[in-house]
């Protein structure tokens, strides 16, 4: 089995409960050589990783590295092989220095004692290798998110390794830092190893990648020279058909001419993730759904509209009024009401029942009378009780413990909560996520009425489909910026999508 | 809005079965009792023991374990509503030396109201230092209330000088001490205060704020909940009970010094927690606390009358409580699963 390819993967299948993730994936490749490997969100990069780093084992398919078949179980086993993985998540830990984090289990050690010296030599010599001017003994944890991106790659590098395979390496870094990073990955190459390159970022795929491999509903679809490529011709293949030309002409203009303020208004709203001050307008009635890749910045503007994050500068306006949200108990009193994409962690309360998590959200201003200290339940009940009704919450009575429902339902109850929040700006993420297919149309009709009773919505999802059904407008980000505006026809699923990848023309902008 | 409502589906609304609109009282009560399963190892104990000792049922103790519960049970209510938020409270011994301390020195030239009402406006100060800590400057209230619990007690040795303030006020010391029949009025008041801090938790709109913080703190803030100050409140709300718990217990020694209630902090705790309230927070049993402070003080009182030495007392007391929890959380396992 002599070849030059030092990874071989030869039509892996990968199954998940009810979905076939890999369908019999083929990626080869050599010494000294860039694998750009690229695909739509769900294509089955990911998938393809795990199982490249010993996290996941395939159904079937096989492996070969350095000619010779491997069955990873554990990450362990692919280190052994030679397989060094830089992961999306960072997996440091914030107590320890960067010495401690980058030789974290597999020390340099003499007799089960840390050799601190050569540790914090070699450090800093990666930490050279990646031009990174950080001191090896600070704390991970105090150092910015760009800065531990590079140090989870200088932990991948500390190993011995043939094979690299980094998954959006740059989606923390600036854009210096990214084209320093591409130019260290050049030189990797050129020493004799072999890269696997993921990315979303397409300028970054032929800057440096020498073959692209694309992936599309769990198959392999394309793999080639990049020179036989060009950016749309990519565009094309991740999709499937040819994206559409579309005109992005609304930028700026005003949904509704009619005279009412705006129910949000957003001026030079900087953030922590965002790239750019972000100007923003949602109407009464309207639907703005935001679009773009995890990390594109638009889960960090709701997360400052709803006071979750402190915004650096700009104006926030509701109904023309300057609102201040330090808190997202400020924003809830100032009439806006953030669903979180998080439903277990950040949503429901699970030692309340579905009623008390229904009513948490209702504030000081539409309590009325004793409602204003006390929860009568008899009140509380029936309310839920009509919003039960109302929303088709399959639940016996209001005294259940929300946990014990089904996805689908612990979302109705949430947004039960915006209901009853009685907010006229409603910011909700991924409003449809881990929900079935009825209670998926179910809550669109209710986004639909929210907006109908003249909530201000705004949509923030990267399920493409989503956004074209529920938007009226959509704005789509990339790389911390907000890169274009759709209205009406033009919201398609190939204009988001190109516009997601970075592929626009020029940004008007408002 | 164009495809979703178009091809949305006449979608068949079939809940289960038309069920009643909410939980009939009788269940509730059901549910009620079946949880005061302690309530029924405490009277099972007591007949037990009495068998062997029966001045364990006379009257006078009665009274005496009572009064002893009082104590306990008044500085436990408020150590619940903190448990319940998921936080805890060490500096109850402090707080108690202070607040008593505050009585005492005001007594001799106040009324007894004014002397309580004194009491308890510095139990308020020290729950508001607690929870600015706690709260606003984010240190775990295990630490916090660490750290605070030598401050307040450094601070009632300072005053004192080491030493104990007597009472002298017989209004004072019999408003401690007074009782209705068997029942002490401390007792009464314990169980007033249970149920205002039962109102309180699940009757008001602060109360859920406090158990969604213990449930889920991120998502309770994420609702809107003001996380801070809702925190801050409770510690002084807290401070307030351990002080009234203080009025109690210096009435009844007539004295109050530094080390008047050291490791009191896990009296109360023990209470809390022997009468069924997880320590992870979400949820708080106030009837279970009352009982808890009962069983408590019923037992050290029994081994004492039974003439158990000393240190197998420690041994004895330590056995039920860990029995009595592990029971409360093998009964409780399930259903606490599955909130999660």
């Amino acid at each position: 089995m002599a070849n030059d390819n030092v990874v071989d993967v030869r039509g892996i299948v990968q199954t998940y409960p009810g979905v076939k993730a890999l369908k019999g994936v083929d990626l080869k490749v050599d010494r000294g050589q860039v694998l750009g490997l690229v695909g739509e969100n769900g294509a089955g990069k990911s998938t393809l990783i795990r199982i490249l780093a010993g996290i996941e084992s395939p159904v079937d398919g096989e492996v070969w590295v350095r000619g010779e078949r491997v069955n990873f179980h554990t990450p362990t086993d692919a280190q052994r092989a030679g397989i060094s993985v830089v992961s999306q998540e960072f997996r440091l830990v914030p107590e320890l220095s960067v010495a401690d984090n980058i030789f974290l289990c597999h020390e340099i050690s003499a007799g089960g004692v840390v050799r601190a010296r050569e540790t914090r030599d070699r450090t800093q010599e990666l930490l050279d290798l990646l031009e990174l001017d950080v001191d090896p003994g600070r704390l991970v944890g105090t150092l910015s998110v760009a800065d531990q991106q590079m140090v989870e790659i200088a932990r991948a590098l500390s190993r011995e390794f043939d094979v690299l395979v980094m998954d959006e390496p740059t989606a923390a870094l600036s854009a210096p830092e990214a084209q320093r990073l591409l130019g260290i990955v050049r030189k990797l190459a050129s020493s004799g190893k072999a890269i696997i390159y993921v990315s979303h970022h397409l300028d970054e795929i032929f800057a440096v990648c020498d073959v692209i491999t694309v992936f599309r509903d769990g198959n392999s679809v394309w793999n080639g020279s990049t020179s036989k490529l060009d950016e749309s011709a990519l565009v094309e293949l991740m999709l499937g058909r040819e994206p559409q030309a579309f005109v992005h002409t609304l930028c700026g203009q005003d949904y509704h001419d009619d005279d009412r303020p705006p129910r949000l208004r957003v001026r030079e709203l900087s953030a922590p993730g965002l790239r750019r001050a972000v100007d923003i307008k949602v109407h009464p009635g309207e639907v703005l759904a935001l679009a773009g890749l995890a990390g594109s910045g638009r889960m960090e503007l709701m997360g400052a509209l709803a006071g979750d994050v402190r915004a650096k500068s700009g104006a926030i306006e509701v109904d023309g009024v300057p609102v201040s949200v330090r808190s997202p108990f400020a924003a809830r009193s100032a009439g806006i009401f953030m669903l979180s994409e998080d439903r277990k962690q950040e949503g429901i309360v699970p030692h309340l029942d579905v009623t008390e998590n229904t009513m948490i959200s209702k504030p000081w201003a539409a309590r009325k009378g004793l409602a204003k200290w006390f929860t009568l339940s008899g009140l509380e009940n029936s309310t839920f009780m009509t919003l039960r009704k109302r929303m088709r919450i399959r639940v016996p009575h209001g005294q259940v413990l929300i946990g014990s429902l089904s996805g689908g339902n612990q979302q109705k109850v949430l947004l039960a909560r915006a209901v009853e929040s009685q907010a006229r700006v409603m910011l909700l993420n991924e409003p449809t996520r881990g929900v079935d297919v009825g209670a998926k149309v179910e809550i669109y009709e209710l986004i639909e009425s929210l907006a109908e009773q003249g909530a201000g919505v705004v949509v923030s999802s990267s399920d493409i489909p989503e956004v074209v059904a529920v938007a009226n407008r959509c704005v789509v980000f990339h790389a911390g910026r907000p890169v274009g505006e759709l209205a009406g026809d033009n919201i398609t699923e190939d204009n988001i999508t190109a516009l997601a990848l970075g592929q626009f023309k020029e940004v008007s902008h408002a | 809005m164009n495809t979703a409502t178009g091809t949305a589906p006449a979608m068949p609304v079939q809940m289960e079965e038309e069920p009643a609109a909410s939980v009939s009282l009788a269940r509730r009560i059901g549910t009620f009792l079946a949880r005061q399963y302690l309530a029924g190892v405490l009277l099972v104990l007591v007949a037990l023991l009495s068998v062997f000792q029966p001045a364990i049922i006379g009257a006078g103790n009665i009274n005496s374990v009572l009064l002893q519960a009082a104590i306990t049970g008044v500085s436990a209510c408020g150590m619940a509503l903190l448990i319940g938020t998921g936080l805890l409270d060490l500096s109850v011994p402090g707080v108690i030396a202070i607040s008593a301390l505050t009585a005492a020195a005001l007594l001799p030239n106040t009324t007894i109201g004014v002397a309580i009402a004194g009491a308890l406006a510095v139990g308020a100060l020290a729950g508001l230092i607690n929870g600015v800590l706690v709260a606003y400057l984010k240190i775990a209230s295990f630490i916090a209330t660490l750290g605070t619990q030598y401050l307040f007690l450094g601070i009632a040795f300072i005053v004192t000088e080491g030493g104990i303030v007597p009472i002298e006020s017989y209004y004072y010391r019999s408003m401690a001490t007074q009782s209705l029949g068997p029942i002490p009025v401390s007792f009464l008041v314990l169980l007033v205060v249970a149920g205002l801090a039962y109102g309180l938790l699940y009757w008001t709109h602060f109360g859920r704020g406090l158990r969604a913080i213990g449930s889920n703190e991120r998502a309770a803030r994420l609702a809107g909940v003001p996380v801070s100050a809702f925190k801050a409140a409770a510690f002084v709300i807290a401070g307030v009970s351990f002080a009234g718990a203080g009025v109690f217990l210096s009435g009844l020694l007539s004295s109050a010094s530094g080390t008047m209630a050291l490791s009191f902090e896990l009296n109360a705790i023990a209470a809390v927690v022997v009468g069924g309230t997880a320590l992870r927070g979400g949820r708080a049993t106030l009837a279970g606390t009352v009982v808890g402070a009962v069983l408590f003080s019923y037992l050290s009182n029994a081994l004492n009358l039974l003439g158990v030495a000393s240190y197998w007392q420690y041994v004895l007391t330590g056995t039920v409580l860990a029995v009595a929890v592990a029971a409360g959380s093998l009964r409780r396992g399930p259903e606490a699963r599955g909130a999660d």
